[in-house]
Formats: structure tokens, sequence, C-alpha cells
């Protein structure tokens, strides 16, 4: 899969995002939302799909509009077409349900200044074709999103004792008598568990990629 | 897509474009964005209000048993600095019409991320404070915000007897925080080990709304309890 070029095939800009360049695990973009919202599951499934939304919008219209803007005022117009589309979130979010917004708090604001976005308007949306653009934003938000809940569930699951707290389906894991081990749901557990993520699917792309040469060989 | 256009993006040493094609590229972009953002805050303010209000109506319905309606009232009672300051607070009434009680929004901006906000109901017969409820909190989320779900926190306020002096109409012991377990008054509330900054912001908030307010509620019963008709 040589997906380096300039001109990679569709299928396989939607793949990228998944796994080959995923934004957290690969790329290390957007750690401050990764960190911060991923203590609770449903907090990660709101958020990517926030994510994922603002993504695909922005690498439209930037796309769309990649000729007509000047080379010197790009990051400008990306950040108000970005902004814009953040707060059209923001007021869906307060007019479908005040706890779902209460529990996102500030993260929804902070997509604005979330790198993946303004990272792949500039270096894909802004050289490509609405089309391959919203490819990509696609797969970019759901490797983002999967990221988020690889981290939430540990994170949750160790510093709570629960998958899905505060939502309907709430399901205790160790029963009453666990003593939650809270630095997993602050700050610091947050690292930890990102380092340790990180360090597996290191680990893991590096053996399939050893199989697969492997068996290219044979 | 002009020529011009398309070769300014090719070159990788800018050419100079001309300031008029900047700003009007960024007036564009910043108009649509503008004129789109007053669309969709027009499309959802009144969603947004009613989902407010619905918050707080549902909680008065909630920390006031057998409440079946409520009346909105306003009083006006010292604040801080001395200064009369007008409050809304809710009255709420049972199938026939009697007075239950009263729910008084509280606040205090010593949390852990800001304003705390939260709503409590009073029963003026008994003396006493029925529950508490959170209508908005900034908190840590998992930590300060079990302000609002911990069972044995919201239970510090479930029942709690408050009873005021017969003259100054003041509670005779104000809420005090402790932490937890070592409650021994009905007026002590016990924290959350975690969320000591966020518990002692509800308790503060309480105790001062309760300070400043039950002497009016009190001295404005014969107006509540005609408020139903």
């Amino acid at each position: 899969m040589s997906t380096q070029e300039n001109t990679p095939r569709t299928l396989d800009v939607f793949l990228r995002g998944l796994w080959e360049e995923n934004p957290v695990f690969v790329m290390l973009l957007g750690m401050c939302p990764v960190l911060a919202v991923t203590n609770k599951v449903i907090n990660c499934f709101a958020m990517g799909v926030s994510a994922t939304f603002v993504l695909v919008m922005s690498s439209l219209i930037v796309s769309l509009l990649r000729n007509y803007i000047p080379k010197q005022v790009r990051i400008a117009s990306y950040i108000v077409i970005i902004a814009t589309f953040v707060t059209i979130v923001d007021y869906a979010i307060q007019a479908i349900s005040l706890d779902l917004y209460d529990s996102l708090g500030a993260f929804i604001q902070l997509i604005v200044v979330n790198c993946i976005i303004l990272g792949r308007a500039e270096a894909f949306a802004s050289r490509n074709t609405p089309p391959k653009a919203v490819l990509d934003a696609i797969g970019m938000g759901i490797g983002f999103t999967f990221a988020l809940l690889c981290l939430g569930v540990v994170r949750e699951a160790l510093g709570n004792g629960t998958l899905l707290m505060d939502t309907p389906w709430e399901i205790s894991l160790f029963g009453p008598r666990f003593a939650p081990w809270s630095v997993m749901i602050l700050p610091p557990g947050g690292f930890f568990v990102l380092g340790l993520q990180i360090l597996f699917f290191n680990w893991l792309r590096k053996k399939l990629q050893r199989r697969k040469t492997a068996a290219e060989q044979a | 897509m002009t020529t011009a256009n398309h070769a300014a993006a090719q070159i990788p040493t800018p050419q100079p474009t001309g300031s008029l094609a900047m700003i009007g590229t960024l007036a564009g972009i910043a108009f649509v964005s503008g004129v789109l953002l007053a669309l969709v805050y027009e499309g959802t303010y009144d969603r947004i209000q009613q989902n407010q209000q619905a918050r707080t109506r549902a909680a008065v319905l909630d920390i006031l048993p057998g409440v079946v309606s409520q009346q909105v009232f306003e009083a006006s009672a010292p604040g801080p600095d001395g200064q009369p300051v007008t409050q809304e607070f809710f009255a709420g009434y049972d199938a026939s019409g009697a007075l239950v009680g009263v729910a008084i929004e509280a606040s205090d901006s010593g949390g852990y991320g800001g304003e705390i906000r939260v709503i409590y109901g009073y029963l003026p017969d008994k003396q006493e404070i029925t529950g508490m409820k959170v209508l908005l909190s900034r908190e840590t989320p998992g930590l300060g915000d079990r302000i609002s779900t911990d069972a044995a926190f919201q239970a510090n306020f479930a029942g709690m007897q408050l009873a005021l002096d017969p003259d100054s109409k003041q509670p005779v012991h104000s809420l005090t925080y402790v932490k937890p377990g070592e409650a021994d008054k009905p007026t002590d509330v016990e924290g959350i080990s975690g969320a000591t900054i966020s518990s002692q912001a509800v308790t503060r908030a309480v105790r001062a709304s309760t300070e400043r307010m039950l002497p009016v509620v009190h001295d404005m019963l014969d107006e509540l309890r005609r408020g139903s008709q």
C-alpha cells in the first residue's frame, strides 16, 4: 500500500486516516482534546461525532474554495470556516440536549483549535478535489473517534469502574467493592494511557508490516 | 478558476497578491459565516431557551414533593454588599392549590471551574430543605461534577431541618461544610472526597441563599398562599 504519492487512490484516501496515518496514534495531532475529553466513553463518542462533522464540512468548503483563497490569508480563512461550523455544532448540541452539552463543557469550542482539522485543511483539502477531501475527512474523523474511544474505555473502566457512565446504558464492571483508580480520570491518567496505547499500536503496526514484507518475499 | 490564481497557488515562493484580493476574500468568508451563524442562532434560540426553562421547571417539580403547579415570585433581599437585590423564586402548589413550598436558585463563584448554580426546595411550614439540584456547573467531569450525581452528597440536603429563629427569621444553625463521615447536626453538609472545593461551593451557595432569602420568604407567606388563585 504505497500511498505516499500526491495522488493516492480513492479508497486509500479513506483508509489512511483509520490506520496508516491515524491522526492520534500515528500523527500525534490534536493531543489536547484527546487528553481532555477521554475520561468518559460518552464524551469520546460525542466529541468524535462533532469533530468529524466539523472536519467533513470544513474540508468540503476549503476544497471548493481552494483556488479562490490567496495563499497569504489561507490560514485565517480556514480558521473562520472551521469556527463557523464549530459554533453551529455548539448551538445544535444545546438545542438537542442541555445534559449532553454540560458533559462536553468547553471541549466543543476547543474543536476550533484542533490541529487535525486545520492540518487536513492545509495539507489535503486545499490541494485536492472536493470528493477526495470529503473522503479523507471522513476517514480521519472515524480514525479520531476510534482513538478517542480506545482511550476512553480504558480510562473510564479503571478510573470509575464503569462503561458509558451518565447514560441510560451504564454498565458497572467490577461491582460495588471496586475502589476507583481516580488518577485515570485526571489528566495524568490521560498521559499514561495514551503513552501505552501509542506503544501498543506502534508495535502492532511494525509487526503487521514485517509479516507483509515476509509474505511478499516468500 | 482564474489562470492567475491557479499560478499563484503552484509557485512555492508566493507572488505578491493584491491587498484587495486578500481583504475581499476574508471579508467575503466572514460575511457568509456571519449570516450563517445568525440564521443558526435564530433557529436554535427558542429551543435552547425552552430547554433551559424546562430544566428549571423540572427541577422545581423534582425537589418539591407533591407539587403540580408553580408560579414565579420576586423578592427583594439585601445582597452581599448590603444593597437590596431582586431575585426570582418559584412557589409550588399541590393539586388543591395549597402552597407546598418554594424553590430558590443559589449560586457561588468559588467552584473549581467557576460558577456553580443550584436550586433547592424549602418547606416554610416544616422549616425544612427538601433537596438540592445542580443547574449549572463547569466542574471537572468525573470528580467535581459528582456534586450533581453523588447520592450521599445529595442526601445531605434531602429533609434537612433548618429551624429559623422566631424573631430574626434567620436559621438557628447555618449550613456548615464538614468532612465525609463527620456530620453530627442536621445542618452539617458532608463533602465528597475528591470534590472538596465543589462541595464547599455548593454548601456556601445554599447557606448564603438561605440566610438571605428565607426571612423574606417567611414575610411573604400570605402573598405566596394567595398566589395560587
